[in-house]
């Protein structure tokens, strides 16, 4: 009662005409944040029914980085035949990750593929003839990762050799 | 006081309308999200990005994905790097969901308007997206070098000949003849036209030319040609295949010419639809060293743009059905030797 009282009063018209400009602003700075705040929760829920699990769509770009020839994949350049989960070695650098991943959004996923072999003739040529033995996305920066890891066959200059590839994933 | 008295109504007025168009706003925003259609919409862009995403997983080959989920109630636009759907009406109400390409495979972009069923196709380096494709997936992928056309071209046509006492195959010849006569139709001289086996006599006049599948011994007389197809049936004890095999020779000068050579002739064999109810179990492209080789291919062919087929199963009996097929195979042929330089 006191609240309409002072609405309907005179001194209260005269109190929202004097600060007018102020309260106007306030009020629709108000509405507009709850506008946002409102739309924003509204899609954030749908989203969350669409969510499609992160093992699903990383194991999927893991199968590209092992299985294509236009990534990681070896493949004779005779036949033209791919050979699934064998790396070739010559292909193991950034630009021929970048070619096949070429996601630069940091709201994509990101990669860095490290590749590791018992063999000496393998571990000597990272540092020298190969540039370093982990290659990364462009979209690849300093963020928690999760790292799942596959044994896979090595190729280099026609002899395979045995290895193990660890793949780590940021969000 | 007066103007301060008329003011306040008109202050109070168009809070009103304003707090009534945001109220509007959020309604609309509301009944729009809160639609059952939206998130269905945004799970179909999405799963459409992720069976784009696989799509560039494939290890080569081709490969049609039929999408079983229902698309029908929007528009669905895949670009290179989204997968948008909308529904067309007051205003478009988009959602759109990324995936990640590759820089080598090219996206055929289509517009699928209410699509009854939508498929997706990997053929070659290109994806393809719509309601139906009509794609050959048995193909190969030919490369994309253009080489100079042939007709012009001197070409030899070996058939195979008796060799130790093995005597070719009767089909081949054939198969060979028909070859020819359908290189001579579409304006290939029969002048340019020879053969390692011995021809059948021929007034000039007539200016036809024919292999005489009757003799099977090597002809004598040498060529010097530019092309050379060499024919012979397959053979293997495995009865369930029946393949379509193209040798070449390995590091040949012209390798690059005669791999793509005989990529089209196997392809347009593997296309005809007059083969379609025989059962052709492979095709490849096979480099071959030509010193380690045990395949018969003629003299001096190793810096030739040169091609062996090796066609169906002869222990088999959906190769032996492919090998009756003589006109057929040599129209094929022919077609894909014509295809080679345009």
């Amino acid at each position: 009662m006191a609240n309409k009282k002072m609405f309907f009063s005179k001194k209260a018209s005269g109190y929202i005409l004097g600060k007018k400009p102020l309260y106007f602003i306030i009020n629709l700075i108000c509405l507009t944040i709850s506008f946002i705040l409102f739309s924003y929760a509204i899609s954030r829920e749908v989203y969350s029914t669409t969510v499609i699990p992160d093992n699903l769509e990383a194991t999927i770009f893991i199968n590209r980085f092992l299985n294509s020839p236009e990534c990681l994949a070896y493949q004779d350049k005779e036949t033209g035949r791919t050979y699934p989960g064998i790396i070739d070695l010559e292909k193991f650098n950034d630009t021929t990750l970048e070619k096949c991943y070429s996601a630069e959004d940091d709201t994509l996923k990101s990669f860095k593929i490290t590749l590791e072999s018992p063999d000496p003739d393998i571990a000597s040529k990272f540092g020298t003839e190969i540039e370093r033995n982990f290659i990364l996305t462009p979209n690849w920066g300093a963020r928690r990762y999760t790292q799942t890891s596959q044994y896979v066959l090595i190729h280099y200059k026609e002899n395979f050799y045995r290895g193990r590839i660890l793949i780590a994933v940021q969000k | 006081m007066k103007k301060r008295g008329a003011a306040l109504p008109m202050l109070l007025a168009s809070e009103v309308v304003a707090a009534a168009i945001i109220l509007l706003l959020l309604f609309n925003h509301a009944m729009r999200w809160s639609s059952t259609e939206r998130p269905y919409q945004a799970y179909l862009a999405k799963d459409m990005a992720l069976v784009m995403d696989s799509l560039y997983s494939s290890p080569g080959g081709n490969l049609i994905v039929n999408y079983t989920q229902n698309a029908s109630k929007f528009t669905v636009s895949i670009d290179e790097e989204k997968a948008l759907l909308y529904k067309t009406g007051i205003g478009t109400d988009e959602i759109s969901r990324k995936f990640i390409g590759t820089g080598t495979d090219k996206i055929d972009e289509k517009l699928l308007e209410k699509p009854d069923k939508i498929q997706f196709a990997k053929i070659g380096n290109e994806i393809l997206i719509d309601n139906l494709i009509k794609a050959n997936l048995n193909i190969l992928t030919c490369d994309e070098f253009s080489g100079e056309k042939l007709i012009n071209k001197k070409i030899l046509v070996d058939p195979g000949y008796e060799k130790n006492s093995i005597k070719p195959s009767g089909e081949m010849c054939g198969i060979a003849n028909s070859f020819v006569s359908k290189l001579t139709a579409t304006g290939v001289s029969s002048l340019n036209i020879f053969s390692t086996r011995n021809l059948n006599e021929h007034s000039e006049d007539e200016r036809m030319l024919s292999i005489n599948c009757n003799d099977p011994s090597k002809s004598e007389k040498l060529y010097d040609t530019e092309v050379v197809i060499s024919l012979r049936a397959g053979k293997d004890k495995d009865k369930t295949k029946n393949n379509v095999k193209a040798f070449i020779v390995s590091g040949s000068e012209k390798e690059k010419e005669s791999k793509k050579l005989a990529c089209l002739i196997i392809n347009s064999i593997l296309e005809n639809n007059a083969l379609d109810n025989i059962k052709i179990t492979g095709a490849s492209v096979v480099p071959v060293d030509l010193e380690a080789t045990g395949r018969d291919f003629p003299d001096g062919i190793k810096n030739k743009i040169s091609v062996m087929l090796e066609i169906g199963n002869t222990e088999s009996e959906q190769g032996k059905l492919l090998l009756e097929k003589i006109s057929e195979l040599g129209g094929s042929i022919s077609r894909g030797f014509m295809e080679y330089g345009k």
